[in-house]
């Protein structure tokens, strides 16, 4: 995999230290293919489970060359024993996304391409969904060459639309079918996300939320008065910003990403924060790795 | 709570009105795009405006700067403080000295409490401050004149000295006035019981007088009268003795002869009533003690002396439709026990059986009847039995020759304007001891009664203003008594007595309590002015000692009610008021304001 077929987003550095890495969930899912990944039904090896329709990525040898020739439909075999994991990468792409520098929407979509690559290296089917108001979705997405498929959506993706992203993450979660593993790239900047989280627990989908925020967002450098406007609803606050109040919006930004955290792991999910100046590799080798998101 | 300058607080409604107005600026913020606004506070500590016009929201700066523009406004209407315990910056503190000032129903007295006032106020003395101090007794002196050195003005709080005479208020007020009756700026401050005579005319100056009262209760009886009498039951003594207070009062009254008790009994005594107990004394008691254990608050007035001789006391009926002067001058003698009557009680006259009950009879202004008492004394128009005939009357008399022997010794009659006099011829055996150029003035005769008469009405004249006439009252009561055989005299307190001696000699005095102290003679005088303790003195040494038993004899000083004013004759009554003056306050107020600016100072920065 060359840099130039990965865009911008992730570069060879990056590359070679995620192609080492796999993702670990949780939980178990069962997948339509046979994967590389231990299913927890033992015991009964290459066992033939069920069909599904050929996606991109799949691979060949799985093909069930019969049902092609008598149907003309791509169709391919999944087994018991070993199964892929289904992968939704869920970019929230609403406006207050694109803040900041580096820009928080740009880290999201260079951690989705980095979670695109690990579960592509260890077998898994990835699917792409960008929660805004003109939302976009990939097909589940297998290899290497899903991943370029996956890496091109991902250079489409623009911040924009005005609702939260908590409506758009219901939404989402109505036509994700496949329960598996689903990270939320977001910065979470939406009161009501907490409360939405649950829909997507319920399904039986396993929660991961990576939360991005700037350096500004975290610190901000701000003084005098000033009216506020959020990116997304375009209300405003009229603010001094000064000492008690910037020391009132630190405790009040504390306090919001606790409530998003303890109800990620109500859920039984992870939760992390992460800062968009981050590097991505910097994120997998030293968060998720030590975490025990990937190994 | 005063301004000086009253109209400086319209300053505050424009300026105010400013401050206010900038704060109706709406501040011109810029727009700043941020991912959510939800986890930013509503707050808005604007600290400056640029751009019109919004409703005024509260903030502490406007609040804190309005304070201060306050405070400012205040100080420049020169805002006042009543302060208490202060007297202005010239002032003259007046401590009462009398005896009621001795009275204990404060702690340890009315005088140990004005005593601590005085130093109160000397330390309560400003820079600049100046006091003066005078200890108003009998005879008031000036402890410290006016100084504005605390250290010598609490020197004489400490030589202040109580006697147990009355006061003269009105002299110290006088010498009060002559320090500082001119300043405007100035504050008499009497510290006093108000329990004193009238004061007399004071020129009141320009100053204020603050009259603090002193005192709670008013419980006290006392001795108001003993003498003693030769009676056909032998020696006897009379003694009164008179409840001074607002309610009954209870005591053990003693009668002692010679230091020995001849009697004892509780008597009670209703509020402002009198009772009178007589007593059997030995036959040659030389000194008659009356004594009082609980006799309330007031110590002074419990014990009366007097010598046992009858001679030494003498009961006088006063003939009069009112007199003063008479009345006045005759109570101050401790050996007079002085009735009053406006007409001759028909048991004492000469016509009616029995023996009479005075020993001295005094018509003033009223015509002379004959009486049993031994000696009379008319001043006027006399009568048929008087000891000379009167033919009319003489107007503005001039006074030709006194005889300063005897009776008119140390009497001048020099400057007395005498209105009119009786025109009078003597009577067989009457001598002329002062004549008019008209017509004799002063007649007396000694057969077949002591008599004296006077050849002019008391109150047509001012003889009884002149310093002759207590001198000439000593001299009547002394001819009455008769003379001084044992060496004992009664003196009241605050009395002063002159005894003639050469120049340069030394008399020793004894006084009751406290050291003796060496009198010298003077312009052929011994000036004894210091009886202003109860008691017995004893004036010289050995066996030729005199001996002056001193009593108080003053029903003001025995009534020691507080007052809450005391009136000035031609002026308006003085008023119990606070000690206070007026503080003005624009220092502490600029500092106020100075500080609320830095409190401002340092929130604006804090939320800049």
């Amino acid at each position: 995999m060359s840099e130039q077929t990965l865009t911008s987003l992730l570069d060879i550095r990056d590359v070679r230290v995620l192609e080492r890495l796999r993702l670990k969930p949780r939980k178990s899912f069962t997948g339509r293919v046979r994967g590389e990944r231990l299913a927890k039904e033992k015991g009964v090896s290459l066992e033939f489970k069920d069909y599904r329709e050929y996606s991109d990525g799949d691979d060949l040898r799985h093909l069930d060359w019969n049902v092609l020739a008598r149907l003309g439909v791509p169709i391919v075999k999944t087994y018991q024993d070993e199964e892929d994991l289904p992968v939704y990468l869920l970019v929230d792409s609403s406006k207050s996304m694109d803040y900041g520098e580096p820009g928080k929407l740009q880290m999201a979509l260079r951690l989705a391409a980095a979670f695109g690559v690990v579960a592509a290296r260890g077998g898994d089917s990835v699917q792409g969904v960008s929660l805004t108001d003109t939302p976009s979705r990939t097909r589940f997405l297998r290899g290497r060459r899903g991943v370029v498929t996956l890496m091109g959506w991902l250079d489409s993706i623009r911040g924009k639309g005005d609702r939260p992203v908590a409506f758009h993450l219901k939404q989402a979660g109505k036509v994700m079918g496949r329960t598996g593993l689903a990270v939320l790239l977001t910065d979470g900047m939406d009161e009501h996300l907490a409360s939405s989280l649950g829909q997507l627990s319920a399904a039986g989908h396993e929660m991961w939320v990576v939360q991005i925020l700037s350096p500004f967002e975290i610190d901000p450098g701000i003084e005098g008065d000033l009216r506020l406007i959020d990116a997304e609803s375009g209300s405003a606050v009229e603010i001094t910003a000064n000492g008690p109040t910037l020391e009132a919006y630190r405790k009040n930004l504390a306090a919001h990403n606790e409530t998003l955290k303890q109800s990620v792991l109500r859920y039984g999910g992870r939760y992390t924060l992460v800062s968009s100046s981050d590097s991505v590799a910097k994120v997998f080798s030293d968060v998720f790795k030590k975490a025990g998101w990937v190994e | 709570m005063s301004f000086q300058s009253p109209l400086a607080l319209l300053w505050f409604l424009p300026v105010g009105g400013f401050i206010l107005a900038l704060y109706l600026l709406r501040l011109r913020r810029r727009d700043f795009v941020v991912p959510a606004n939800f986890l930013w506070p509503e707050r808005q500590d604007e600290v400056r405006a640029n751009s019109l016009f919004q409703k005024l929201k509260f903030n502490w700066l406007w609040v804190l700067q309005l304070l201060a523009l306050l405070a400012l406004v205040l100080g420049l209407a020169r805002w006042q403080m009543r302060q208490e315990n202060v007297q202005g910056l010239t002032s003259v503190v007046i401590v009462d000295a009398s005896a009621s000032m001795g009275a204990t129903d404060v702690s340890p007295d009315r005088f140990g409490v004005a005593i601590d006032r005085a130093e109160e106020l000397v330390k309560a003395m400003k820079p600049g401050d100046r006091m003066a101090l005078i200890e108003a007794g009998a005879n008031p002196r000036v402890l410290v004149g006016l100084s504005d050195d605390p250290a010598k003005l609490r020197q004489g709080v400490a030589a202040l000295h109580r006697g147990d005479a009355p006061s003269d208020v009105g002299e110290a007020l006088r010498l009060a006035m002559a320090l500082v009756g001119r300043d405007a700026e100035s504050r008499i401050v009497l510290l006093s019981d108000g329990c004193f005579d009238s004061v007399g005319a004071v020129a009141r100056g320009k100053s204020q007088i603050l009259f603090e009262p002193i005192g709670e209760k008013s419980d006290n009886l006392g001795i108001q009268a003993l003498g003693t009498a030769e009676t056909p039951a032998g020696l006897q003594a009379y003694v009164g003795v008179k409840n001074f207070g607002l309610g009954d009062g209870k005591s053990a009254l003693t009668v002692y002869a010679d230091g020995k008790s001849v009697f004892s009994e509780r008597v009670s005594v209703g509020a402002g009533q009198t009772i009178g107990r007589t007593v059997k004394l030995p036959g040659k008691a030389q000194i008659v003690r009356a004594k009082l254990d609980e006799g309330g608050f007031l110590r002074a007035d419990d014990e009366r002396m007097v010598p046992g001789d009858p001679a030494g006391s003498l009961r006088v009926l006063l003939v009069t439709k009112g007199n003063l002067f008479l009345e006045t001058g005759l109570s101050l003698d401790a050996r007079v026990v002085l009735d009053k009557s406006a007409s001759v009680p028909a048991t004492e006259q000469a016509d009616s059986a029995g023996g009479g009950s005075y020993d001295l009879v005094i018509f003033d202004s009223i015509s002379e009847v004959a009486v049993k008492a031994p000696m009379v004394v008319t001043f006027g128009q006399g009568g048929v039995s008087s000891a000379v005939q009167v033919n009319g009357k003489v107007r503005s008399p001039e006074v030709v020759s006194v005889n300063e022997q005897g009776l008119l010794d140390g009497v001048s009659f020099e400057g007395v304007y005498l209105e009119d006099v009786y025109s009078v011829k003597p009577k067989g055996g009457a001598q002329i001891l002062a004549q008019a150029a008209n017509g004799p003035l002063v007649v007396f005769r000694d057969n077949p009664k002591r008599q004296v008469y006077f050849a002019f009405d008391l109150l047509n004249g001012d003889f009884p203003l002149s310093v002759s006439f207590p001198i000439l009252l000593g001299n009547l009561i002394d001819l009455a008594v008769g003379s001084d055989k044992e060496g004992i005299s009664t003196l009241v307190t605050g009395q002063t007595v002159g005894i003639p001696g050469k120049d340069g000699e030394v008399l020793r005095m004894t006084p009751p309590r406290g050291d003796a102290f060496d009198v010298k003679a003077l312009n052929g005088r011994f000036t004894l002015r210091n009886f202003d303790q109860v008691g017995e003195y004893r004036i010289g040494e050995g066996e030729e000692a005199k001996r002056y038993l001193v009593n108080l004899i003053s029903d003001r000083e025995s009534t020691i009610t507080p007052v809450a004013e005391f009136a000035v004759a031609g002026g308006d009554p003085v008023k119990a008021k606070p000690m206070e003056r007026f503080a003005d306050l624009w220092k502490p107020l600029i500092a106020l304001m100075m500080s609320l600016l830095v409190l401002e100072w340092y929130i604006f920065m804090r939320r800049s």
